[in-house]
């Protein structure tokens, strides 16, 4: 794993690293994940059973590569991304922590749905869930640290926030952030080329619209 | 089948609750892809299917998963439990990553059209017959597991709960003939690809010429006078070895081998101690996405001050994380690709079995092992099966020259 931790250009160089191991594949690394400033590697299984070191030379050529290219990728430019819109839905019913989040932050329902409004979002990271992009500049009057305790069940295109990112739920599954709306759209379709909506870098913004508009929507999805 | 009927559904549903099982132009994540009942019924005079007449608690279709995906943010998944349903599909002379049904618990109650070679390994449950050749049985018979099994068309068999383990895989001669997606056939749940979890009245396809497989394995494997005689009177049969059972001693306590995590330095000592010392118990709020842990009598959940607040970060099979509530969280096949909490332990490869076997209320304890153990012991489990598998595949040779691996 490399954590890239506080550097500027963090999240560009774990992007880039990963992109650099996946068109060059190497012998001792399995799959790739970049993570928000980090990028960790997988080795492979060890197929030849007559030599049991196989697992810790692989383990020692990670290390060296990743070591050296480290330190190169944060000079790698960083591709540009398109622009999306994806709908939101604010509604009380779709939007269950909307206000603890209010009140967590001091602000009224009304502000927090606005700054989300405004937020201007770049996907930094596609992880957690296929169609699941985490999304990088939130408004910094909605930074609040994710729940203590992760919900067992997240409804089905759920926006949530946590931190500095926000964030579409493709399906219902567990998680630990903060639900504050939902996005009719359909994020992941296995089926087709490409499966999910958002690529790493595309740049994502919110537009409001009302349950019945919502409801239209989801029945169409 | 067409799946094509939309259901319009209140959103929060559950995702991929309703996915087509059979059929090749099913849409495959479709929360709303409603199946009629005249969907299910089968199609066509050439397709065989089993009939699952009661689901169990949790049974899906699963292969060998879908690995190096985790740059989609799609886990692995497949078989909780991969090289158990490889020895499965091995039982019955089929290719090791050929689909199988994976039980979860109680198990489902089954019908089959035609006579099966069929295998059933993993948790020891009891595989009760009910109907034999189409009779309903006075007094039901009790079916071996972990061996593959003859048993003819028309017959009922109930997987009952399993007295050790939770969950195992049914493999069946010839395989399923269930769609391909993204490379597999494994229902990830978390996500809602590749097919749902199965329900009553499903059917599932089986290969059109699982009659006939089933006849040519079941007589090398029992031999002429035996097999003949099974076939001939519609009766069941089984070799009288059985391959050994990989639940662990101690089951439901499972000891598990962990290697420090990345943010294992950060836990105040107090808790490092609590974590590794500690009886852990398994919440039923666990499933193929994670074990959540509880405390047992006299813990108490970790002190998590001190641990960082993280960006979300790649996780795997087997990461113990640790939210900040104190209570950890074992991640299984179909975890995130990524996530935010802590990372204090992670299991060590060679115990991923284990953690199929955990049922709600196991008990499960931490033991910390270096690197180079763990590399060891992975290096033994993988040569222990490499020496099962190629004992098998000369119990049946000739039915997998032919086949390439994937």
């Amino acid at each position: 794993m490399v954590d890239w931790q506080e550097h500027p250009l963090a999240n560009r160089a774990a992007r880039s690293l990963a992109a650099h191991l996946r068109q060059e594949p190497q012998s001792f690394c399995a799959e790739v994940v970049a993570g928000v400033r980090t990028m960790a590697m997988r080795l492979p299984e060890a197929r030849d059973l007559q030599d049991p070191q196989q697992t810790a030379r692989w383990r020692e050529q990670a290390r060296g590569w990743l070591e050296e290219k480290a330190k190169e990728a944060l000079d790698w430019p960083a591709a540009a991304g398109s622009l999306r819109i994806l709908q939101a839905c604010y509604e009380a019913s779709l939007a269950p922590d909307l206000p603890h989040v209010a009140e967590r932050c001091g602000l009224s329902v009304g502000d927090v749905i606005r700054h989300h409004l405004d937020s201007a979002f770049v996907a930094e990271v596609i992880g957690f869930m296929p169609g699941f992009a985490y999304l990088g500049g939130l408004h910094p009057a909605l930074n609040i640290p994710r729940r203590a305790s992760p919900r067992h069940k997240v409804p089905e295109g759920s926006i949530a926030i946590a931190g500095n990112q926000s964030a579409v739920y493709p399906s219902s599954t567990a998680g630990g952030w903060h639900l504050i709306g939902c996005c009719p759209q359909r994020l992941f379709r296995p089926l087709q080329d490409p499966a999910a909506l958002i690529q790493e870098g595309d740049q994502i913004r919110f537009e409001r619209i009302g349950l019945e508009a919502f409801e239209r929507l989801w029945s169409q999805r | 089948m067409k799946a094509s009927e939309k259901a319009k559904r209140p959103p929060g549903e559950a995702a991929g609750a309703d996915t087509a099982i059979t059929g090749r132009d099913t849409a495959i994540t479709g929360r709303d892809t409603a199946i009629t009942d005249s969907d299910r019924v089968m199609t066509g005079s050439d397709t065989i299917s089993l009939c699952i007449r009661k689901a169990g608690l949790l049974s899906t279709i699963q292969d060998q998963g879908r690995p190096n995906r985790a740059h989609w943010a799609l886990s692995r998944g497949g078989a909780a439990d991969p090289m158990a349903a490889r020895l499965a599909n091995l039982l019955v002379g089929n290719h090791p990553d050929e689909a199988v049904i994976e039980l979860t618990g109680p198990g489902p109650q089954i019908a089959n059209p035609c006579d099966l070679w069929l295998a059933s390994y993993g948790a020891e449950h009891e595989v009760v017959l009910q109907e034999l050749a189409g009779r309903p049985l006075r007094k039901t018979m009790t079916l071996p597991s972990h061996r593959p099994v003859f048993i003819p068309a028309g017959s009922l068999l109930q997987w009952r709960a399993p007295r050790r383990g939770w969950r195992s895989w049914i493999a069946i001669a010839g395989g399923l003939k269930t769609p391909s997606v993204l490379g597999s056939r494994s229902a990830h749940l978390a996500s809602g690809i590749g097919g749902r979890r199965l329900q009553a009245q499903d059917r599932v396809e089986l290969h059109p010429d699982v009659a006939r497989i089933s006849a040519e394995r079941s007589l090398a494997a029992l031999g002429a006078e035996l097999g003949q005689r099974a076939a001939r009177h519609g009766e069941c049969a089984w070799p009288r070895w059985r391959i050994a059972s990989t639940i662990p001693d101690g089951w439901p306590l499972l000891d598990l081998p962990v290697l420090q995590g990345r943010h294992w330095p950060a836990l105040v000592e107090e808790a490092r101690q609590a974590l590794v010392d500690q009886i852990w118990t398994v919440s039923p709020q666990s499933n193929r996405q994670g074990l959540r842990l509880e405390t047992s009598a006299k813990g108490e959940a970790l002190n998590t001050s001190g641990l960082p607040l993280l960006a979300s970060e790649a996780v795997h099979l087997g990461t113990v994380q640790l939210p900040p509530a104190g209570l950890p969280v074992i991640l299984m096949g179909e975890h995130q690709t990524t996530g935010g909490y802590p990372r204090v332990l992670e299991v060590a490869s060679a115990a991923y079995p284990m953690l199929a076997q955990a049922a709600a209320g196991s008990l499960i304890q931490f033991h910390l092992i270096s690197l180079e153990e763990a590399d060891r012991m992975s290096h033994a489990i993988q040569r222990l099966q490499v020496r099962v598998e190629q004992a098998l595949q000369t119990k049946f040779g000739q039915t997998f020259h032919e086949m390439e691996p994937r």
